[in-house]
């Protein structure tokens, strides 16, 4: 008996970080929010392409489509990484804080690790029967596993995803930011409540940039949920950074699975 | 007031009594990365316990009953009890195997719960060592280095010990302090790196492992399956160790030995040593363990090559630098000015 229980966890957790991706591109629309919006796509199109790798009836667009898919998204990422590299140098922090150039090296090679998964035969024909029957001991190795390739696509993967994970704290929840608000700009300006987050960021920004980590932890809280405006409990939660980088270490750890799976 | 009223504890039961309060934020230092160094590589064997083979009956009665082979007594019918109960409930077996690492992963990562994570790893290595490894071979006389001995599992245990969150042992860090001194002092650390590369050198030079053609042939085995490049390189050395075993035995014995003893030499051999280290360990790495046998087999883990090469970073000398004094020790420095 395999695993198809956990072949169909994985599949709904993709399905679900899909759809939850897709619905941070809407709120960002919606509520005039600056996010990733290329990495959202990305997420969503990988959500959707493993949901349809790992579960037969989930499969969507035609063979050949996902590969093109994929290939435009690595060139993209390419171009991101070069664009913020001349930008901010390999060390810099991006506009909002939040991340830098390893971000989207990370989400390159989850785009690379798509298009290898759906140019190897092996794993085109992936489904939960297929998975079931490939774990015989001894079994002969698969093209991929000719290489070693999918295994070191792996491993970078679930190294990005422990980064990502330790960087779940550099985050605080709403109440604590609003909290360290008072904290932050306590010299002769008491700000407290929520709705006055976004009157912390000039100053917080200017104290982060100089070291002071407690006030970089609150910027990046703030900053996070977007640029401009006042922040709403609503899309502050919704657009959460902890909630994308959830959606990453999901992503990459899945994948990491998959090409395991592969060798 | 900062994050850690959201940490705090509120009254009342909450499972937040069970997790570090939550400090800022920092960059992670060369502890802290280690710790995720090692959180990747749990991370990795709870990917590789996913694997189908995993969930059939012949885990238990193949893979974990083979362990007990060559071991005594009490040891061997703990093993072959257990592989019988995990052939005889292989899907809850193998997913409790499997979840239990993902989330000791999970928690080295996640900053609140480094500590639980760490402990919780410690037993989980030492059960596994004796159920999973056989003791690494160790009693029953088989183990070799070039095989993994004294066991890839008893390092995540050792190395969870000394990369625990805490500077009790060190007393000031200055020039010659290393990241696996600080929670238990330096005395101890170097007595566990003695205990470990000494008993690797005395079964390189045992007498299973000194055999004219033993090496090679436990090179040889690892050939089949594994990548072109690997198995071709794995052939090549195996040719070239025909007949030439006892030799090989004894300067890997003595090289072993050098490192064992280095980290008590004078401070300008240690960094020699520590090198070399580390490039023994890549050598056992890839031609003896063949990577874990990930390539090409069902394997749990890649082995002990890359911990013994984590381990070799923790004791890397350290410059000389001011004490941080943060509530999570260990976890990081604190964000660099960009001044």
């Amino acid at each position: 008996m395999g695993p198809a229980w956990l072949v169909n966890s994985l599949a709904a957790i993709m399905l679900a970080t899909a759809a939850y991706c897709s619905g941070r591109l809407v709120a960002a629309e919606v509520w005039h929010r600056t996010t990733h919006a290329d990495v959202d796509v990305g997420h969503v199109a990988m959500g959707v392409a493993m949901a349809g790798m790992l579960v037969d009836s989930l499969r969507t667009l035609p063979s050949g489509a996902w590969e093109v898919v994929f290939a435009c998204l690595s060139a993209w990422f390419v171009v991101q990484i070069a664009r913020f590299v001349s930008r901010a140098g390999v060390r810099g922090w991006d506009d909002d804080h939040l991340h830098h150039a390893s971000h989207y090296v990370t989400h390159l090679a989850m785009a690379l690790a798509m298009l290898y998964m759906f140019l190897d035969p092996s794993m085109s024909r992936m489904s939960a029967g297929m998975i079931e029957s490939s774990g015989a001991m001894g079994s002969a190795p698969s093209s991929a596993a000719a290489s070693g390739v999918p295994l070191v696509l792996a491993f970078v993967l679930l190294v990005a995803a422990v980064w990502y994970a330790d960087g779940l704290t550099r985050f605080v929840r709403e109440a604590a930011v609003a909290d360290s608000a008072d904290h932050v700009t306590g010299d002769g300006h008491q700000i407290g409540g929520r709705s006055h987050a976004d009157r912390v960021e000039p100053e917080a920004t200017t104290r982060a940039v100089k070291g002071d980590v407690e006030t970089e932890v609150v910027v990046r809280g703030v900053v996070a949920a977007g640029h401009g405006g006042v922040l709403s409990s609503m899309d502050r939660r919704w657009l959460a950074p902890r909630l994308e980088i959830a959606t990453h270490i999901a992503m990459c750890v899945t994948m990491a699975y998959m090409l395991v799976l592969l060798r | 007031m900062g994050a850690s009223t959201v940490a705090g504890i509120t009254g009342g039961w909450s499972w937040r009594r069970f997790v570090s309060r939550s400090d800022p934020w920092c960059v992670p230092d060369i502890r802290r990365v280690l710790q995720l160094a090692l959180a990747a590589a749990w991370l990795f064997d709870g990917v590789l316990q996913l694997q189908p083979f995993m969930f059939t009956p012949a885990f238990g009665s193949q893979m974990i009953a083979s362990m007990a082979h060559g071991n005594s007594g009490v040891i061997a019918s703990g093993i072959t009890w257990s592989a019988g109960e995990i052939a005889h409930h292989t899907m809850l077996a193998n997913s409790s195997f499997a979840i239990i690492q993902l989330l000791i992963a999970i928690g080295i990562a996640w900053r609140p719960t480094v500590k639980v994570a760490l402990a919780l790893s410690v037993v989980w290595s030492l059960g596994v060592w004796w159920i999973g490894e056989g003791l690494g071979g160790v009693l029953a006389g088989t183990a070799s280095p070039f095989s993994g001995a004294p066991g890839a599992v008893i390092l995540y245990a050792l190395l969870a010990v000394l990369l625990w969150p805490s500077d009790s042992g060190s007393r000031a860090r200055g020039a010659g302090d290393f990241v696996a001194a600080r929670p238990v002092g330096a005395l101890p650390a170097r007595l566990c790196w003695l205990a470990l590369w000494a008993s690797m050198s005395f079964f390189a030079m045992q007498s299973p492992n000194r055999g004219s053609d033993d090496l090679r042939n436990l090179i040889q085995r690892m050939a089949p399956g594994e990548p072109r490049w690997l198995s071709s390189l794995d052939l090549t050395i195996a040719r070239d160790l025909a007949g030439r075993g006892l030799e090989v035995s004894i300067t890997m014995g003595a090289l072993l030995c050098v490192i064992a003893v280095g980290v008590f030499a004078p401070a300008r051999f240690e960094r020699p040593v520590l090198v070399l280290a580390g490039a023994v360990a890549a050598l056992l790495w890839v031609v003896g363990e063949g990577f874990g046998g990930v390539f090409s087999g069902p394997a749990t883990d890649p082995n002990s090559g890359p911990l013994l090469i984590l381990l070799t970073v923790a004791y890397w000398p350290l410059a000389a630098a001011p004490a941080v004094s943060h509530g999570m020790a260990g976890a990081g420095a604190p964000v660099p000015s960009e001044n």
